[in-house]
């Protein structure tokens, strides 16, 4: 997404009509300063005009005991607001949930309050108020308002979705010219798919009843695979399907390569720690033992996709002394449970002959050179020593047919 | 063909008949009002010359 000049990002291109209300509903009964302050009469005064000026109005805020924001004002998005507020998207829930699991307690709220105070100033810094997905590009991409300044019930998923869902997502779901294995997602490519055919309305507004226990994968709202293609008729479609669906995610046949990351979450030294940065983020495909049993859709599957995170045993030293290490930080893999957005129904792994030729390692039944494409306690001894022990619940050492290994 | 051509030139004329008028009120503020924001934001050539080209927003995109 090319950047926006400063003017850009705040110009709102009136209609024909001259009239703002023809623009958009909501300014049929309020005006600039109702949401955002400031003071309207100083026309030839910059700086007076924007004094106590709210750039986002629909950032929440804390007011009397009472979480708000302006979306939420009386007879508005009162109760929309108030379930987004605790949503998944909203308060991120699944990586509190991650951070209280590292940090060796079972619900966020028990973290030392210098984590809890340096999650919410940086983690959730970018995620994700109203208007970063029905208005502006989001804040922390960069800013600027998508459609002047129309309320957009959907959102745009290249200014709003993909601007921060970037790095992985949106490099795996439109592809990249000149790379074989990243051809992009059928779902978009073919289909002209959008994220909102997949993940709706409810997904992201919803609040989170079970806040200590819930994650993108084990959420009930999430879209499954198997919406569309239900297993009951695709479960002997070929011999693929008829060998493999019980045992292993779509992914592992369906996805193409994805990013992997080491660095850059938090800020401090670590994010441009060298060591880490020189695998980062990279670009790669692994099958590893399934780190989700209680994953919606795949409790009962032995392989899965993998993918790298960046989390390291002293990741939120920076935040304070209580922060600085994570007593269990061996207990949680950091390969974990991967969905890419680069499916093709002929990947490296299904586009063969024999049909297990790029796969299977055993001899004679594959090539030993497929290896490469299953995660091994070795490789992460020699990358990221510190994670060894993080990852004996994930890597296949011990765990794949005779003479595979 | 000489009705096909024609239709475009119209076509073309009405377009540059718009450009114009909206090149005419850029400068302006056509807002009906004494709001000083609508003053602003919907002046192009005003907000090029306050906006100032240190403020670049915020990051860039990145994560999952």
């Amino acid at each position: 997404m090319p950047p926006m000049a400063p003017w850009e990002k705040v110009y709102i291109k009136l209609p024909r009509s001259g009239n703002l209300a023809d623009l958009d509903h909501h300014f049929e009964e309020l005006s600039c300063v109702d949401c955002h302050g400031g003071d309207k009469t100083q026309n030839n005064n910059k700086e007076k005009a924007h004094k106590g000026l709210i750039q986002d109005p629909s950032e929440f805020t804390t007011v009397d005991g009472k979480v708000s924001n302006s979306c939420a004002g009386e007879e508005c998005h009162t109760s929309t607001a108030e379930e987004y507020h605790n949503s998944l998207h909203q308060q991120l829930w699944g990586e509190r949930k991650y951070v209280a699991l590292r940090s060796g307690v079972s619900s966020f709220d028990q973290c030392p309050q210098s984590t809890r105070d340096g999650f919410n100033g940086e983690c959730t810094s970018c995620h994700a108020t109203c208007g970063d997905c029905h208005i502006s590009i989001p804040n922390s991409a960069g800013k600027g308002l998508v459609n002047d300044h129309r309320f957009q019930k959907t959102p745009n998923m290249e200014k709003n979705c993909t601007a921060c869902h970037g790095s992985r997502v949106a490099f795996d779901f439109y592809g990249e010219e000149g790379l074989e294995e990243r051809q992009g997602d059928v779902h978009f490519k073919t289909l002209y798919m959008d994220c909102f055919d997949c993940h709706n309305q409810s997904e992201m507004h919803t609040r989170v009843t079970d806040t200590d226990n819930t994650d993108r994968y084990t959420y009930d709202l999430r879209p499954s695979c198997f919406d569309c293609h239900p297993a009951d008729s695709i479960a002997t479609i070929n011999l693929y399907h008829t060998m493999h669906m019980d045992n292993m995610t779509c992914y592992v046949c369906h996805s193409q390569k994805y990013n992997n990351c080491s660095a850059c979450h938090v800020k401090g030294e670590w994010k441009t720690d060298p060591d880490y940065q020189e695998n980062n983020p990279h670009e790669d495909f692994k099958i590893g033992l399934n780190p989700l049993p209680a994953h919606r859709d795949f409790s009962d599957v032995k392989y899965a996709v993998v993918r790298h995170i960046p989390i390291a045993p002293d990741t939120y030293e920076n935040w304070g002394s209580a922060s600085a290490n994570l007593p269990d930080y061996n207990t949680i893999p950091t390969w974990k449970f991967a969905s890419p957005h680069s499916i093709q129904r002929w990947t490296p792994r299904t586009d063969a002959s024999p049909c297990y030729n790029n796969c299977h390692t055993k001899e004679g039944f594959g090539k030993p050179e497929n290896k490469e494409i299953f995660l091994f306690r070795a490789e992460i001894q020699e990358k990221w020593p510190d994670e060894v022990q993080a990852n004996d619940p994930v890597v296949v050492d011990g765990n794949l047919p005779d003479g595979w290994e | 063909m000489y009705k096909k051509s024609f239709i475009l030139f119209l076509f073309l004329l009405l377009y540059g008949c718009t450009q114009l008028l909206e090149e005419e009120n850029a400068g302006k503020n056509i807002f009906v009002g004494d709001d000083g924001c609508v003053y602003c934001h919907t002046n192009k050539e005003r907000l090029k010359l306050l906006a100032p080209e240190e403020d670049t927003g915020g990051g860039g995109g990145g994560g999952g």
